[in-house]
């Protein structure tokens, strides 16, 4: 049944599908596997490249994009932080986002009304909307994941799950993958459910699924398990655009976007250990996580190429001062540069400095240095491992340049755009 | 403002969801009391799945480890009603004697059963229990409905199962509810997603329980000890049912001597006109200068002076023998006894058993006459509870608990 | 009968069923607010008379405000007052700061009290202990035997039903009685507060701090509070216990969060 819209109400749809790159999206449309998407794209919609955040991770990445600001203006730079003057870790969250998510300058504006904002990283714990939230991971606790609470229960009834159980990988890879499959399906049934029976201006649903198999499956990528997965995705992108069509026709803005891409993952590097190997960082192995840095440190590395300077005025037992900043940030990035593996290829790509990156009253938290790897590199900033080359489980390991971004096809793109840029677009539909 | 508390056990099958219930309970009423027990760091019950709130009951390091509940613990909760605490009663087999202490305190009881799984001997032992120690209002959890579909037949069939078990043992109970307790359906308030159900949630099955006003029963005060102070001769002890009232007419036990309250004593109140079930007091009598522990002040006449009564007996530690050497404790009363074992019950499946020998053990359940060497002033388990318990001691050690039938 | 009435009114039974079982009995005084609580609760249940002895351990390195309050109400309330020390050990010069502190209080105060057991052959001593003191205690019983060597069998503890307490006592076993097992911290500050039961000074905020707990000088330290009368001690419990679940709900978190991180590779 179409609702009878007035004509100036607007709606729009954004799906979004987590750690999906450009390429590999590309060939799966190309061999068949995503007919329904094709079908779309063909109806008048682009597929283009987008650059993700810096660092290229879902919490700093889709943070961006829900703020329509850069790190330095939400404070997001990372899964884990180091509170103020500390080594102590901690988790950001949603409560430590410090610029507005859009929808809420939308709300105010009264250019909406009422929003369906499911399963975005960095969610949790759930923030008032005038509509539905569900957080995305990470999320502890199911009942403060979702508002307003009123929707917890049912939500649970029809067992739906913020995301999967990743123990299970290790000892179960068909039945983790199965898993995969499902949770796509139960989030498409609830999404299905809240876009038929709710009233809403702005929906935008997110699938993590695709980053999860992206990271413990990709090299697998040519195979059927892949075109399979990625059927059961097409199925998911259809289907919500149709129920949303269906209800309020298909002049409504659509966008689908993933957060970062994704490329094989052939090897990790633990930069503390390389740095520790290069006398640049002096731990203390009777201590705790970051509590490990020790006296004498003149920088040390966290997830995932974050480089910290220990400046004396920053940390507890820092030691450089604010004058020899120039002279330290060059020995790091030489040394980095000089980081090569063992057949002596060169592994850092790049490095920015915090000022050549963001910008706003946050860049203060930033870290000092951010590197960006070359393909097959994965970066790691734990202080656990005493080897600076190991291997895990992991396949896949995330790509700062090539996310994806599906606009209408008279959408004007700028060359070089990144995850902000979307949120520009939703803001100048509406207004 | 504090009110008392309606004590309710929580009992059934080990693995049917009990400790689940109670964390759902507690968190439901934002009650959750982390500061009384433990740390919980069992981390991985909160990977990937819905937060499992079983480990927050463990207190002890050695019953996290083999995942069960050694022993009682007092948990307080409020509904929409009234204030209740409760007892979590262990469901393992090796416990039995504890899981009688935490039974015991309870004047209402949930049995829950998994629907899945349907009665166990366990759920069978613990029904036979909870009309053991004479509780009467009972409400049926049929738990895990979600991992059944929430099928009315499933229910069905489970509530006649227990139905006909229950009326066995003469407890009717006064609801049976499906629910799941690991998603909070029908367990603070009713859910749609069971719709074919229009009964009462838990709560408000416990909200309909009633209370039975202590206050209205006869007065009962056994004495626990006599003290000379000054002049006075002070009978010290707990009021066990009813209300006293200063110049009441009361009769001592044994023998229905009659008397009067001439004082009521507390610390440091005086000129007490009235005091009520639960409170630990004094009263001077007129003519108590005989009276001592053991001793039965009682407001009126109809106590029971018997040197043998029938009772129903649950063993719960070591083995009784035909001419073993036994102590009845009812209240302050004590007496050595004997017990001759009319018949043996098997709680499980509630055959008569046709062993006759003299003997009882661990989790066995027999009615029994009971001659004591001193007589006892009791009231049958029906009329007032309080009056109508007792412990069975060999060798100063309780071995089993009774009912005056 | 309210809540508090409740307590008190169990606290009193059990206090006379174990005057009664025990013929000779003694209270463990340590001058702190919990055993002066049950000491309140021993005169109401023998309605002003206190008639066994109280047993102060004294390791001499008490608070000198605990040894003028331990004074003034031994005299005012009027009971038999023991003092035990032990004196061989601190002759030697045993203290804190010698060797370590589990030695120090095992022989200043355990072996103290045992020895005091020994001399006046009690055979049962009433302790202020409560549940919710820490883990282990909340599985401590109303009655509770320990053997020679002061330790506990917890796994066999005596089933206690109907308030009827196992009395079993054989040559080497002395019992420990718990009347207030059931009281929290703070239900005995309410208490307090309701009976008007005195207490060491060190309790309340003096300079912006104040003593959560009483003992000895050297390891004892005092908590950042400006809470000076009852009233606002009572509050800042009551706001602390809320902040301390708070902070235990932020670490629980914080593991879950790094288990998660952890599987995805980070961290």
């Amino acid at each position: 049944m179409k609702h009878k819209k007035s004509k100036d109400a607007k709606k729009a749809l954004i799906i979004g599908i987590d750690g999906v790159p450009y390429g590999l999206l590309k060939e799966l449309i190309e061999k068949g596997c995503m007919d329904g998407l094709k079908g779309i794209l063909k109806s008048g919609y682009t597929l283009n490249k987008m650059k993700a955040s810096l660092p290229d991770i879902s919490s700093v990445s889709w943070t961006s994009f829900m703020t329509g600001v850069n790190p330095g203006e939400h404070g997001i730079f990372g899964f884990t932080e180091l509170k103020p003057n500390t080594y102590e870790i901690s988790f950001p969250n949603s409560k430590d986002i410090k610029a507005p998510v859009f929808w809420k300058a939308l709300t105010e504006k009264k250019l909406i009304k009422s929003s369906i904002i499911i399963n975005i990283p960095n969610t949790y714990p759930a923030f008032p909307v005038d509509g539905i939230l569900v957080s995305g991971f990470v999320a502890i606790d199911f009942d403060r994941a979702v508002y307003p609470s009123s929707y917890i229960n049912t939500l649970k009834n029809m067992r739906y799950i913020i995301d999967v159980d990743l123990m299970k990988v290790r000892q179960d890879r068909d039945g983790f993958y199965k898993d995969l499959i499902e949770s796509i399906k139960k989030r498409g049934n609830v999404s299905k459910w809240l876009l038929r029976e709710k009233d809403w201006d702005l929906a935008i649903i997110c699938i993590t699924e695709t980053d999860r198999l992206h990271h413990f499956f990709f090299k697998q990528k040519e195979t059927v398990l892949f075109d399979n997965f990625y059927k059961e995705v097409d199925y998911f992108i259809t289907n919500t655009y149709k129920t949303a069509i269906e209800k309020y026709g298909d002049d409504i803005l659509f966008l689908i976007l993933s957060d970062h891409g994704f490329v094989d993952l052939d090897i990790e590097v633990n930069i503390n250990a390389y740095l520790k190997d290069a006398g640049i960082l002096k731990i203390d192995k009777t201590k705790e996580f970051y509590e490990k840095i020790d006296n004498g440190t003149i920088a040390f590395a966290m997830d995932p190429g974050r480089i910290y300077i220990n400046y004396e005025d920053r940390f507890p037992r820092g030691s450089i001062g604010i004058n020899e900043s120039d002279k330290i940030k060059e020995m790091l990035k030489e040394t980095l540069l000089n980081l090569k593996d063992n057949k002596g290829n060169r592994i850092i790509k790049a490095i920015f400095e915090k000022q050549d990156i963001y910008k706003g009253k946050y860049t203060k938290m930033a870290p000092d240095l951010v590197c960006i790897p070359y393909n097959g590199y994965d970066l790691k900033g734990n202080l656990r491992k005493e080897e600076i080359f190991t291997k895990d489980i992991f396949q896949g390991m995330h790509t700062w340049d090539n996310a994806v971004l599906i606009v209408p096809e008279k959408t004007k793109i700028e060359d070089d755009i990144n995850i902000e840029f979307p949120c520009k677009i939703i803001m100048d539909f509406f207004s | 403002m504090e009110q008392m508390a309606l004590p309710i056990v929580i009992t059934g099958h080990i693995d049917h969801g009990k400790s689940t219930l109670i964390g759902r309970l507690l968190y439901d009423t934002g009650v959750l009391k982390e500061d009384r027990y433990n740390e919980i760091t069992q981390t991985s019950t909160m990977l990937g799945r819905h937060t499992e709130f079983a480990f927050a009951l463990d207190a002890l390091e050695e019953e996290r480890e083999k995942g069960i509940t050694i022993d009682t613990t007092q948990i307080y909760f409020n509904t929409k009603k009234r204030r209740y605490v409760i007892i979590d009663a262990p469901g393992h087999k090796e416990f039995l004697k504890n899981m009688i202490t935490g039974a015991s305190y309870a004047e209402a009881a949930v049995l829950i059963i998994d629907a899945n799984e349907g009665i166990q001997e366990q759920t069978k032992r613990h029904a036979y229990i909870l009309s053991m120690v004479g509780i009467k209002d009972v409400c049926v959890l049929v738990n895990k409905m979600d991992l059944v579909d929430y099928s009315k037949d499933v229910f069905d069939k489970v509530v006649s199962e227990i139905d006909g078990f229950f009326s066995i043992i003469s407890i009717k109970p006064k609801f049976f509810i499906p629910i799941s307790a690991l998603l909070g359906i029908n367990v603070a308030k009713r859910d749609d997603t069971i719709y074919w159900y229009d009964g009462p949630c838990l709560f408000e099955a416990l909200d309909e329980f009633t209370f039975k006003s202590f206050e209205k029963r006869p007065f009962r005060f056994p004495v626990q000890d006599v003290y000379r102070i000054g002049t006075e001769i002070i009978c010290a002890g707990r009021i066990e049912s009813g209300v006293v009232e200063k110049g009441m007419e009361v009769y001592i036990y044994p023998g229905d001597k009659a008397s009067k309250i001439i004082e009521i004593k507390k610390f440091l109140k005086d000129n007490i006109n009235t005091a009520s079930y639960g409170e630990s007091i004094g009263l001077i009598i007129k003519d108590g200068k005989n009276i001592k522990r053991g001793h039965v002040i009682s407001g009126t006449k109809d106590m029971q002076l018997k040197r043998e009564f029938d009772a129903n007996i649950f063993w719960f530690y070591g083995e009784y023998n035909k001419n073993d050497k036994i102590t009845i404790k009812c209240t302050t009363q004590e007496s050595p006894c004997v017990m001759t074992i009319k018949e043996k019950f098997d709680p499980a499946t509630m055959d008569k058993k046709t062993d006759t020998s003299d003997c009882l053990g661990i989790g066995e359940v027999a009615r029994v006459t009971i001659k004591t060497k001193k007589p006892i002033a009791l009231d049958t388990f029906s009329y007032i509870p309080e009056m109508g318990r007792f412990i069975i001691e060999k060798d100063g050690i309780p071995v089993g608990g009774g009912i005056i039938l | 009968m309210d809540h508090y009435d409740m307590l008190e009114s169990k606290s009193i039974y059990i206090i006379r069923e174990a005057y009664y079982r025990f013929r000779n009995i003694a209270m463990l005084w340590s001058v702190g607010k919990d055993s002066t609580t049950l000491l309140w609760l021993i005169r109401k249940a023998f309605f002003g008379k206190i008639p066994f002895p109280i047993v102060h351990i004294d390791t001499t390195y008490k608070f000198p405000e605990m040894y003028r309050f331990r004074d003034k109400l031994s005299k005012e309330w009027g009971f038999e007052l023991i003092v035990g020390r032990n004196e061989e050990k601190l002759t030697l010069g045993m203290g804190p700061d010698k060797g370590m502190k589990l030695e120090c209080c095992t022989e200043l105060k355990t072996n103290a009290l045992k020895q005091v057991i020994k001399k006046y052959n009690f055979k049962a001593i009433f302790l202020g202990i409560r549940r919710d003191e820490h883990g282990i205690r909340a599985k401590e019983r109303y009655f509770s035997p320990r053997d020679d060597k002061f330790k506990w069998d917890y796994e066999n503890q005596p089933a206690e039903i109907w308030d009827q307490y196992k009395s079993f006592l054989c040559e080497e076993e002395h019992y420990r009685v718990h009347p207030i097992l059931h009281f929290t911290e703070l239900d005995i500050w309410r208490y307090i507060k309701r009976e008007n039961i005195p207490i060491v000074e060190l309790y309340l905020s003096k300079e912006g701090k104040r003593f959560r707990s009483i003992g000895c000088v050297p390891c004892c330290s005092p908590i950042e509070s400006n809470a000076s009368t009852i009233d606002e001690i009572i509050e800042e419990i009551r706001t602390s216990n809320q902040s301390e679940r708070a902070g235990r709900a932020q670490d629980k978190e914080n593991i879950y969060t790094m288990q998660k991180l952890r599987a995805l590779g980070y961290m």
